[in-house]
């Protein structure tokens, strides 16, 4: 059983509740007993105008929440899944071609204050604010050497703009 | 079916069956002490939880930048903050660990520098924090278990230290070792040995054997028997525990009979009642028309029914209309009752937000009296006697307070008016007495005029006049000493005088 169990079942039990507009929870590959490995769909919702002004359109993408031991002192391994049928990991300057993401809060950023929600609401933005449909320049070179888990990279946050 | 929901079915998408894991408490050892992180609470407001657990505080700090959290988590999150930090710093230098209670980091919320040897820049929380989260109503530890405790945080340890039953303790009861052992060692088949049991039950349990055996003092070994010891049921012989044993009378022994209330059949299992009692051949499907105040008769048939409220077998329903009537009193008074009620709670208000000053008489009483529309006719009979009363009281009042002022005035008027006839009385006195002193001085001018004329005329009617014996001496000497003198002064005197009295008559 984690340390904080009971926090990760109140962060989970909020999500269902009040689920977050554009993301949802995929149950079959969270398990009940363990709690420590999450699937969420990500779409970007409409604007209040109703239209959806954005490149990812209304493509839907998996990101993997993966809750560590030390959650939440530290962060959790996070990225975008690729490995479903169907899904793809969205075309964004800091996202990289195997899921990984380059983001503050997902590393140096992180406090044991920021949770899930907050995870999911700011690459939710991250997506919705991106108006360029490229890779990292470096994505080739990194994607070759890149361990599996991206928390063992060490990212150089550069670009406060996306 | 299964081909359609091979697939996510979409309506259960967002639903995973929660686990929550075993909290139960097991006082294992003398020094164990609940873990109040588990602890379920009924209620708790977001701002007493810590931002790293999400729970309410533990033992809080507060740091310098007024953030508060509990003491473990914030001290585990300076800690990896620490060894990051330092496992950085040793990369470059090979400065070792300075002394271990030091630990800096930043505050999770907004990144203050903290550190923890610093009693300015982590401190305990103002009492008032700690008391509020102390105070929060929480379950008690064992509530999986069945225990419905609830309580203040502060009271759980002692809860479930010390009363609660569901606190699972070491059983510490002989037990006879069972005959396993015996077939493996033979030759001590006849030795029974007993061993101090060392298996977790719930106190509850053993509270019942303890007592019930210290009755038996002789059997001094099995005081504390072991409630795990496995003996067969009586009924049954189904191999049971003291633990199971309610449990196994009530449900799943097939040889514990009870008797069905319906058809007196008293080979019912207890496991089977409930069923039975459904399907019970003689379940009545007329009931009599007291059941509502406590006839327990069914039957089948309605010959049966007038046979039970024939002769006086049911006293109840000879109850029932006057039950009924007892009943619908009640509610009208309840309902008066209720009405009361408000118009008081709307009285009371009004009092207190000032509409109503001068005790009562004001302007919201149509407010109150919307309420009244039947009422209304009894409260204003009240009000009228009360305003008889009132009127009363004050006309007596009135009578006392005036009637003395009335009297005094009666009696001042009676005697000015007495004083007013004497003023009357005197009057007609004067005028008479003046009357009479007219009277008098006109006598007197006569004599005088007479006597005038008797002087100027010739001596000799002197004597043969109408001098009187007053005149007399007086007329003498007046005459002989000055005459002329005399005549001059007196003519003009009494015409004087003369005039004088006549005007003033």
């Amino acid at each position: 059983m984690h340390t904080f169990h009971k926090r990760i079942l109140k962060e989970f039990k909020r999500l269902q509740k009040n689920p977050l507009p554009g993301i949802t929870i995929k149950p079959s590959e969270t398990d009940p007993n363990d709690l420590s490995v999450f699937v969420f769909d990500i779409t970007l919702p409409p604007d209040s105008d109703g239209v959806l002004h954005s490149i990812y359109r209304s493509d839907i993408y998996q990101l993997r929440i993966k809750i560590t031991d030390d959650y939440p002192v530290d962060s959790p391994e996070v990225q975008f899944l690729n490995s479903h049928p169907g899904s793809k990991i969205p075309l964004h300057p800091h996202i990289y071609s195997n899921g990984h993401i380059c983001l503050d809060l997902l590393g140096s950023g992180w406090t044991p204050a920021c949770s899930m929600e907050s995870i999911l609401l700011s690459i939710q933005s991250m997506l919705s604010t991106n108006e360029l449909a490229e890779r990292p320049p470096d994505d080739q070179a990194y994607v070759r050497t890149a361990p599996l888990n991206p928390k063992k990279t060490t990212f150089d946050y550069h670009d406060d703009n996306v | 079916m299964s081909d359609v929901d091979g697939g996510v079915p979409v309506g259960s998408y967002s639903k995973i069956e929660l686990k929550n894991f075993s909290i139960a408490f097991n006082l294992e050892d003398q020094d164990d002490i609940p873990n109040i992180r588990n602890v379920k609470y009924k209620s708790s407001s977001d701002h007493l939880c810590c931002a790293i657990c999400q729970q309410p505080f533990i033992q809080p700090l507060t740091t310098v930048c007024g953030h508060t959290f509990c003491k473990e988590c914030i001290y585990e999150f300076l800690k990896v903050q620490h060894q990051r930090s330092s496992r950085s710093r040793t990369n470059g230098s090979d400065d070792e660990e300075e002394d271990s209670g030091r630990l800096i980091g930043s505050c999770p919320l907004d990144r203050t520098p903290l550190d923890s040897s610093k009693i300015n820049e982590l401190f305990p929380t103002p009492l008032i924090i700690s008391n509020l989260v102390d105070e929060l109503e929480v379950y008690c530890l064992n509530y999986e278990r069945g225990c419905e405790w609830t309580g203040c945080r502060w009271e759980l340890d002692h809860h479930v230290l010390s009363d609660c039953g569901y606190t699972g303790v070491a059983c510490h009861g002989y037990r006879t070792v069972d005959s396993v052992d015996k077939e493996e060692n033979e030759g001590e088949e006849t030795k029974k040995q007993t061993d101090i049991c060392k298996m977790l039950v719930e106190r509850r349990f053993l509270e019942e054997p303890r007592s019930k055996t210290v009755g038996d003092g002789d059997r001094d070994q099995e005081e504390y028997e072991c409630i795990h010891k496995v003996y067969e049921c009586t009924l049954c012989q189904a191999r049971i525990t003291k633990i199971e044993e309610g449990k196994h009378l009530q449900s799943s022994c097939p040889y514990n009979y009870t008797k069905c209330k319906l058809c007196f059949n008293d080979m019912i299992p207890m496991m089977n009642l409930a069923k039975h009692e459904e399907n019970c051949g003689k379940a009545g499907h007329l009931k009599c028309p007291a059941h509502e105040i406590g006839c327990d008769w069914v039957g089948n048939s309605d010959t049966s029914l007038e046979i039970h409220l024939q002769n006086n077998n049911c006293q109840l329903s000879k109850l029932l209309p006057y039950m009924k009537n007892l009943n619908n009193k009640i509610d009208d008074l309840s309902k008066e009752n209720s009405l009361l009620h408000r118009q008081i709670n709307k009285i009371l208000n009004s009092i207190i937000s000032g509409k109503v000053t001068n005790l009562g008489y004001h302007e919201p009483m149509e407010e109150i009296n919307r309420f009244s529309s039947e009422l209304s006719s009894i409260e204003n009979q009240d009000k009228l006697l009360f305003l008889n009363c009132e009127l009363n009281r004050l006309k007596f009042e009135l009578d006392d307070k005036i009637l003395p002022f009335v009297n005094r005035e009666t009696t001042a008027r009676s005697d000015r008016e007495s004083i007013l006839n004497g003023l009357v009385n005197d009057n007609f006195m004067m005028k008479d007495d003046l009357n009479l002193q007219r009277a008098l001085v006109n006598s007197l001018r006569k004599q005088l005029q007479f006597m005038l004329f008797k002087r100027n005329s010739p001596p000799g009617l002197q004597s043969g006049g109408l001098g009187g014996g007053m005149g007399g001496p007086i007329r003498s000497s007046v005459s002989f000493a000055e005459p002329e003198s005399v005549e001059f002064f007196d003519i003009p005197s009494s015409s004087n005088s003369e005039e004088k009295l006549n005007l003033k008559l």
